[in-house]
């Protein structure tokens, strides 16, 4: 469903990626993990054409997002779904605008109509209809996370992005979360990427897992092969090993 | 050979200026980009009214109070200031026509301009400098909206139609209290100062005045926005771009207001 092929993108003299290749298969979760500036972020920005490359392309289902015209680009980010790291919500709106702005932005919707969606939505990420009329800025980190999860499932996306979810959460709400993305994925069958460094968010809601170092994957495969790996800087990733060259300086 | 470049003070002080000048040079440059898309989202839908009349409140009514007391405080300082250079060649009377005058063609934009570009231009680069550094501006395009469309066009259009009304109130308000001072401190003749202000006073002097804010409403707001939009960092970076802001905002009123000026004078 995704392809990224030979993906370099450089931020001044900071090289971050340095030739990605990444088959991401339709219907399944795939789990990008890697140290902290690794490129993780940014190789996801590219995937729904935040960022565009030095060199090489990425294809949804086919089309190379690089040659797109605007208003192609516009068309294929319609079929994603985004949860960001920090929730991202419009603090300005409360929660069910947050939750259907898409939907009126891009359709003729009645109020009472998106409405409804954003509280079958909020509903389906464990929040009640209490929450609706709230602001972003009187939710708690989980709370917000889940509106973010609400929003990004609003538009019945095809592809939906993961931006470290669990990051800054505690266990319990990490577990939440990953349910929460492993529900979606059976419920709805989307595509999923998902960045994090978060080992137990990996093994839980992956199909496939691939690590980033130093802008490269170094290696893919399924969650039990990632576990079982014997690269060195896999597995001192996956294991949490403070020793090794996961850290190593560019 | 670096080394001796760099040394020698001639060659550092010109590599300095060039530098600044690449700089300059590459924020305009930046800036008319997005001004060209901002025209050219402008005239295609959506239009976003609600937005508009959002950004029309708070660029326009929000700032009416700091003008006005600006304005009033100004004409009041230029009756007296033009009465104690008048009166040394007696001519007292014409003291409420400097006043209009000054108030319509220049006072009124220029310090409108300034003013709003402070206290909207930094609410505008704080607001989006924030809405960039926590990813929303990012949600927004992830979610097939044009942050210009959704965020800068309306800004614009809002700076646009609110300074010149901004200045209308500032010009009576202005004249106003050029009035209080010159009858009420000053004893001027009531009938004559009005007739005064009125005489000499045209339809092209306020017009110009108008035509001069609406540039400045719009600039402030497109360089505004373009400084939120630039933002990265966290606090720093919001605080930086809120301060670069205002300071391009007050240059561009400054600047524009000279060669507008010349423009319309011909």
């Amino acid at each position: 469903m995704i392809v990224v092929e030979d993906l370099h993108k450089t931020f001044g003299a900071n090289k971050v990626l340095r030739g990605v290749n990444l088959h991401v298969p339709k219907g399944q979760t795939t789990v990008i993990i890697g140290g902290s500036g690794s490129g993780k972020s940014v190789l996801m920005k590219h995937i729904i054409g935040l960022l565009f490359p030095d060199q090489g392309r990425v294809l949804v289902d086919g089309e190379d997002l690089c040659a797109l015209s605007e208003s192609d680009l516009v068309r294929v980010r319609r079929r994603f779904g985004m949860v960001f790291q920090g929730a991202a919500l419009f603090d300005s709106m409360p929660v069910w605008q947050n939750v259907g702005f898409a939907l009126l932005q891009h359709t003729n919707m009645p109020h009472g109509e998106v409405m409804e969606i954003a509280r079958e939505r909020l509903e389906w990420v464990g929040l009640n209809a209490d929450v609706m009329e709230r602001m972003p800025a009187e939710l708690s980190g989980g709370m917000r996370k889940r509106v973010g999860f609400a929003r990004a499932i609003a538009m019945d996306p095809e592809i939906l992005l993961y931006d470290e979810p669990t990051t800054g959460l505690d266990p319990v709400m990490s577990d939440v979360i990953n349910r929460l993305v492993r529900s979606l994925q059976e419920r709805l069958g989307i595509t999923a990427v998902m960045i994090t460094h978060d080992m137990v968010s990996a093994y839980y809601v992956a199909d496939h897992i691939a690590m980033l170092y130093l802008g490269e994957i170094v290696q893919s495969g399924t969650p039990d092969e990632i576990r079982a790996s014997r690269e060195p800087l896999v597995r001192q990733f996956v294991t949490g090993d403070s020793t090794g060259g996961v850290y190593q300086v560019r | 050979m670096a080394q001796q470049s760099t040394s020698n003070p001639f060659i550092a002080f010109a590599s300095s200026v060039g530098q600044v000048t690449l700089d300059v040079l590459s924020e305009v440059g930046s800036v008319s980009r997005y001004m060209y898309q901002a025209a050219r989202e402008g005239i295609r839908p959506p239009f976003r009214v609600r937005e508009i009349f959002k950004q029309m409140e708070a660029i326009g009514v929000n700032s009416m109070p700091v003008v006005l007391i600006t304005a009033i405080f100004t004409g009041m300082v230029l009756a007296l200031q033009s009465y104690t250079g008048f009166k040394r060649f007696s001519a007292e009377s014409l003291v409420g026509t400097v006043v209009a005058l000054s108030m319509t063609r220049e006072l009124g934009p220029v310090l409108t301009g300034l003013i709003v570009s402070g206290r909207a231009g930094a609410s505008i680069a704080a607001e989006l400098g924030t809405m960039k550094v926590t990813e929303q501006i990012d949600a927004l395009v992830t979610m097939g909206i044009s942050p210009v469309n959704y965020l800068m066009v309306p800004r614009i259009i809002a700076g646009i139609v609110m300074l010149p009304v901004l200045v209308v109130f500032s010009d009576v308000i202005g004249i106003t209290g050029g009035y209080l001072v010159g009858v009420h401190v000053l004893d001027a003749n009531p009938t004559v100062y009005i007739k005064r202000t009125f005489d000499y006073l045209e339809v092209a002097d306020v017009m110009g005045g108008l035509m001069k804010a609406a540039v400045f409403g719009g600039l402030m707001a497109l360089i505004s926005s373009y400084k939120g939009f630039m933002t990265e960092g966290g606090a720093e970076g919001v605080g930086k771009a809120t301060t670069g802001a205002v300071v391009l905002s007050s240059m561009a009123v400054l600047i524009s207001n000279y060669f507008l000026t010349s423009m319309i004078s011909r």
